[in-house]
């Protein structure tokens, strides 16, 4: 169950940072970007760093696809270890499950952004795929083994529910990169590029949490049983566990948003300011992201275990 | 933070909470578990509460002797499995499942019916 969890919470992990990057740039990075002229001033160090990072994302996806495979094998064939796996085990995992077919998919899909990647091909293609590898782990989970009237409803709301989580927590990795390596080099046009970012990325922020709301409605609608069985379930106690830290987050992002960002801003519209002193609110800043980043990698380990535990409905 | 926005908040995170994979379990039976019935049955068939995966799932009959009485034929359809059975004689008997749900989760259990 140890490994099956870890691998499980590693790819989900990955593929959330993955498709997170992509969206970080169309959606954040590129709008404002274009707004300035002298975009090359700081792009080159972040493009750098964003570019070792979606390697990084890319081969976890890869690795931990290939380990998750194996364990549920394993785990299905009631094998002790992955060692006591046979090949005849593997190919009807692979040919005869869902679990299989979903997998395959998302190695192809994998495989082909890699190779789009080295090609340097557009962007929005390469964000589309690894959004479909992302979305792809909705119909792995409970949602693809539902049975309901509901058709794919519950698919689609797993699916908004990834989205969701790729374009918040997981857009929280390039935000942190994207503020280290910025605010020690604060020119006046930097630091507005800097406050455009982060002003921009908490509008997403909102609209990403009305989108949870309604996702996670939908979720709580076909699988959440009673509530009384929080206390009294395994399942319960860490879903509590989850809640908690997500609680910490949220209360992060809104420091981050109704203090941390207006006084940015009003250290930003100063033109006299000097970089020391605007960098104490984006040191604050930087700080902030960067727990908030850690209680979001918090939240998916212990999603890796609640994926191995019964629910209380059951 | 005051306590409304605390509940907002909290209402919120419940509603976040991604709640994974769960595992496919006993909805009801035909014939009903623990049931009596007067007739040989032509079939056992078990409802689970999750899609379930035909390669590693299967149902199985046996006797009080432990002697498997089904005809090795486990079909499955989504979350309905039935095996065929032969004529069976008046008696105790007890029905074996073992899955594993499209989201790969192994479980498994019995129950039994009783023929008059």
């Amino acid at each position: 169950m140890l490994w099956l969890a870890l691998a499980r919470a590693i790819h989900i992990a990955a593929s959330i940072l993955l498709a997170g990057l992509f969206a970080f740039r169309l959606i954040v990075l590129a709008p404002v970007a274009s707004r300035y002229d002298r975009v090359d001033r700081f792009q080159p160090r972040f493009k750098d760093s964003w570019g070792r990072l979606a390697l990084v994302a890319w081969s976890t996806v890869l690795v931990s696809a290939v380990v998750w495979f194996g364990v549920v094998a394993a785990s299905i064939s009631g094998a002790a270890t992955l060692l006591e796996v046979d090949a005849g085990t593997l190919q009807t995992v692979l040919l005869e499950t869902q679990f299989g077919h979903l997998w395959a998919c998302r190695v192809g899909c994998c495989l082909t952004l890699g190779i789009l990647l080295f090609l340097g091909s557009h962007e929005l293609i390469i964000a589309i795929l690894s959004f479909a590898i992302l979305a792809s782990l909705a119909a792995s989970g409970h949602s693809g083994a539902i049975v309901a009237n509901a058709g794919l409803l519950p698919i689609v709301g797993d699916i908004g529910h990834l989205i969701a989580a790729a374009l918040w927590p997981g857009g929280l990795v390039p935000l942190l990169v994207l503020l280290l390596g910025q605010y020690r080099a604060m020119d006046q046009s930097t630091r507005t590029f800097v406050a455009d970012i982060v002003r921009r990325f908490s509008g997403l922020s909102l609209v990403v949490v009305g989108l949870l709301v309604a996702t996670g409605l939908l979720n709580t609608y076909f699988i959440v049983g009673s509530p009384g069985a929080l206390l009294t379930t395994d399942y319960g106690r860490l879903l509590l566990l989850k809640l908690a830290l997500f609680v910490l987050m949220l209360g992060l992002g809104a420091w981050n948003l109704f203090v941390l960002k207006p006084r940015l801003s009003r250290a930003v519209m100063v033109e006299s300011q000097t970089a020391a002193s605007v960098a104490p609110p984006v040191q604050s800043l930087v700080r902030s992201v960067a727990a908030e980043t850690f209680l979001a990698a918090a939240v998916v380990f212990v999603i890796g275990f609640l994926g191995s535990t019964p629910p209380p409905m059951h | 933070m005051n306590t409304k926005h605390l509940i907002i908040v909290l209402t919120i995170s419940l509603i976040f909470v991604r709640i994974a994979d769960a595992h496919a379990f006993l909805d009801h039976a035909e014939p009903k578990v623990g049931s009596t019935i007067h007739e040989s049955p032509p079939q056992v068939t078990v409802w689970m509460t999750e899609n379930l995966e035909p390669a590693f799932s299967k149902l199985q009959v046996f006797d009080a002797m432990g002697t498997e009485l089904d005809s090795k034929d486990t079909k499955v359809n989504g979350n309905i499995m039935t095996v065929s059975l032969p004529k069976l004689a008046a008696g105790k008997y007890r029905v074996s499942w073992q899955v594993v749900a499209v989201d790969t989760h192994r479980t498994s259990g019995t129950f039994d019916f009783t023929i008059q």
